[in-house]
């Protein structure tokens, strides 16, 4: 019988398309070397497929050992990262056994440029060369009629230009990550008087760099005062704000003087304007826009995001989500979606209106992205309520999917001038006039109107209150995940696959802390020591300009040896750098580390003795940790104060108990969720503890 | 940032090799703060020209209320709260 084999990236991925082709629908679930896999049977064909568990081969020095630098002699090697060790070789194993039944390979794993490595490698190395005559199934979605569609069709080879610039993203960022991180670790370890892992790479030092000089700006920022003048007016019983023509003014005095002149005087309606203005539809979500909605609307990460749309997408609920593409290619047929969602009781209304419509053009986005259409429902309606985060990037994604359809909103903006002796004051309103795609976003359109009374030229006005307030200018916000993925996206920084784990993996390098993105002690001086000895590992323009080479490999354009070539030369240059400068950045780094190990265990100023630092303290006889106050050395204040052990980790929040104004600490386990722990044994926050 | 470091870090080094430190933070300075603190330091003298044309006061009432201004950055603080000490100790 004719044994197909067909890979996919993860198991539920397997099962649909087992499920997709086989006859009956019912494949048989089977096991090799502990692997789940799938058989489906069509009239004298035998289809196995089989999952990976991502990516199964990574990029790997050729030769072992950690404390050596530079790394250019590399392979592609079984990933091993801990107890994912043994489930990668099996994953191995298994596909590997199934292979030599096969007598055709199919690559069916996402089709984007990791997925395209995931499926060359496994069909290379686990396959034994298989590559080279795989075929490749491709789909956006993973509802049964497009994988029957996607199986029919099957492109006569994978996407080999796909795959090169994959393998020529993962040879960079490996030999710019392992030589920078290792440089600078060694660094510390020879003149450093002390041992850190640091990290760095090719994108996460240009971000870092990036949230280094906002922290700069906002740590050494100097507010100003300004005034702003306020005024209520009393018209037909209501009253309302109105606001001074320049909403701030540079001096008490000038405020004080325009006060004084409005005070006890009537106001004159000098002229009323009225605007009429469209506001178009959103257009279809891309991951970006997908991501940092969410993170409006929700507070959600994008990875969180990220995370939530792609079981969406195995539940076969939404289209792929890693996408850039703003557009819906004409073979999706969106009237059938929005027929299928009609059959929800939730949006049943929604989608009927819009099916009225003759012709259903959606309101596109400029950007395009050959692999996969803007993300979108597929049609099915979710049969089990998994989680209140699924629903809501479900319903999110749906509602915009509608909005996209529907007429744009027309609004009415209203500016009323009103003279109060000689000063100019303006009255704004807002009124929706025709709703259009607001009312098919809700709730997460913003809809707010301010209804104006009508008012006349010339008609009097009771000015009720004038009052000056003194207020000060404020700092640039720091970055929220959404406004930093927005700037790197911007500065061609990552791909839109790898910026939400960038982002991650600052805070995992102790570079960042708390969800406000504060950059911390350590992640200023890494940047300030590549600053002044090795700047060129900063360098957007060169990082940019490497994204723009890598996608032309995608296009057909780039060739990867002279990308390769480039990479490496560069960062041999910056290598020398670093060697010729190990020992002053080792000194500094060094430093750098030890401030930080520091900065983790100071929890904030001792209560008792008002001078001190309370500090998490590991006591070398006990073995036990607890806090202390740093002048008990001094002899000045002997505070202590006891703390969760082993196995829960404790952090210093730097903040301090809103109730008692204690510091406090972050106390997290395995079992259950991190709490927030006050210091003070006599909190009222700890009252219904004392009791029991 | 945290001036506290101060207390808890060791010069030896530092001073074994004659660096000039930042007198609040203990980092290598340039001048005669570390680059952020100097930073801050500049921020402060330029925006005192506003602040006296707004208001009215001196600099060291300035230095005061700045000190105090919830709006003002971490390193800003500490400079205002040095060059406070200093003007106490003059």
């Amino acid at each position: 019988m004719f044994c197909t084999l067909i890979l996919s990236e993860k198991r539920e991925a397997a099962e649909r398309i087992a499920r997709a082709l086989d006859d009956s629908g019912t494949p048989k679930k089977l096991v090799e070397h502990g692997v789940p896999y799938f058989e489906a049977m069509q009239k004298n064909r035998q289809i196995l497929v089989v999952p990976a568990i991502g990516h199964l081969y990574n990029i790997a020095p050729e030769r072992g050992g950690r404390f050596y630098y530079p790394v250019f002699n590399i392979l592609w090697k079984p990933t091993s990262q801990g107890s994912r060790e043994t489930h990668v070789r099996n994953w191995i194993k298994a596909i590997s056994s199934l292979s030599k039944e096969a007598s055709e390979f199919i690559s069916a794993t996402d089709y984007d440029i990791e997925g395209e490595v995931i499926g060359y490698t496994i069909l290379k190395y686990a396959c034994g060369n298989k590559e080279a005559n795989a075929k490749r199934m491709t789909f956006s979605t993973l509802t049964m009629i497009e994988l029957r569609d996607a199986f029919q069709k099957l492109s006569s080879n994978i996407d080999f230009k796909l795959a090169e610039a994959g393998e020529t993203r993962h040879i960079i960022d490996f030999l710019w990550g392992v030589n920078l991180s290792r440089a600078l670790t060694l660094a510390v370890k020879n003149w450093g008087k002390g041992f850190a892992i640091l990290s760095t790479g090719r994108v996460q030092a240009p971000t870092l760099r990036f949230l280094v000089d906002r922290e700069k700006e906002i740590q050494s920022y100097v507010p100003t005062p300004y005034w702003e003048v306020h005024a209520k007016a009393r018209i037909g019983g209501k009253f309302y704000e109105i606001e001074f023509e320049e909403s701030k003014l540079d001096s008490e005095d000038m405020a004080r003087k325009i006060v004084e002149a409005c005070l006890g005087r009537e106001g004159l309606v000098e002229d009323v304007d009225t605007r009429i203005f469209k506001q178009s539809p959103p257009t279809p979500f891309d991951i970006g826009t997908l991501q940092a909605e969410a993170y409006k609307l929700f507070g959600f990460t994008p990875s969180r995001t990220l995370t939530i749309a792609e079981r969406l997408y195995l539940d076969a609920l939404i289209s792929y989500p890693r996408t850039s593409s703003q557009k819906f290619p004409p073979q999706i047929n969106c009237r059938e979606i929005i027929m299928s969602l009609q059959k929800s009781r939730e949006y049943a209304a929604f989608a009927s209106e819009l099916l009225k419509k003759r012709d259903l053009k959606p309101n596109e986005g400029n950007r395009d992205d050959p692999a996969h259409p803007a993300i979108h429902p597929t049609g099915d309606l979710p049969e089990k309520i998994r989680d209140s985060s699924q629903l809501k990037i479900f319903d999110l994604i749906v509602k915009r999917f509608f909005a996209v359809f529907s007429s744009p909103a027309i609004k009415e903006g209203i500016r009323i001038t009103i003279k109060v002796n000689e000063n100019t004051f303006f009255l704004h309103g807002r009124r929706i006039i025709s709703e259009g795609w607001l009312r098919f976003y809700e709730p997460y359109g913003q809809a707010d109107e301010v209804i104006l009374p009508t008012l006349e030229k010339e008609q009097k006005i009771t000015i009720t209150e004038v009052s000056s307030k003194e207020k000060y200018t404020a700092p640039p916000p720091r970055y929220n995940p959404a406004s930093l993925l927005k700037m790197m996206d911007d500065e061609h920084l990552g791909t839109k696959a790898t910026r939400a784990n960038i982002i991650d993996t600052l805070y995992q390098r102790g570079y960042l802390r708390e969800e406000r993105m504060a950059v911390t002690e350590l992640g200023f001086n890494v940047i300030e020591t590549l600053e002044e000895y090795a700047s060129g590992i900063l360098s957007v323009d060169f990082t940019r300009n490497l994204e723009d080479k890598m996608e032309t490999i995608e296009k057909g354009g780039g060739r990867k040896e002279e990308i390769l070539i480039e990479a490496v030369q560069r960062l041999k240059t910056i290598l020398e750098d670093l060697k010729n400068r190990e020992e002053p950045i080792g000194e500094e780094l060094g430093n750098a580390a030890r401030r930080a190990r520091v900065d983790e265990s100071v929890v904030g100023i001792c209560p008792v003795c008002k001078t001190g630092n309370l500090l998490i303290i590991h006591s070398m006889k006990t073995g036990k940790r607890f806090i202390g106050c740093s002048n008990f050395a001094k002899g000045l204040c002997n505070a202590s104060f006891p703390l969760p052990q082993s196995p829960y980790t404790v952090k210093s929040l730097k903040r301090n108990c809103k109730v008692c104004r204690w510091p406090m600490v972050l106390v997290k386990s395995r079992k259950r969720q991190p709490w927030n722990l006050c210091l003070n044994p006599y909190c009222p926050t700890k009252e219904h503890q004392r009791r029991v | 940032m945290e001036s506290m470091f101060k207390s808890l870090l060791s010069n030896k080094g530092a001073s074994k090799k004659s660096l000039k430190l930042c007198p609040i933070c203990d980092r290598k300075a340039e001048g005669e703060y570390c680059n952020l603190h100097e930073t801050a330091y500049k921020n402060i003298v330029q925006m005192f020209e506003k602040w006296q044309s707004s208001k009215g006061i001196d600099w060291k009432e300035y230095l005061g209320r700045i000190e105090v201004n919830p709006n003002s950055g971490s390193w800003v603080l500490e400079v205002c709260k040095y060059l406070l000490s200093r003007e106490e100790t003059s």
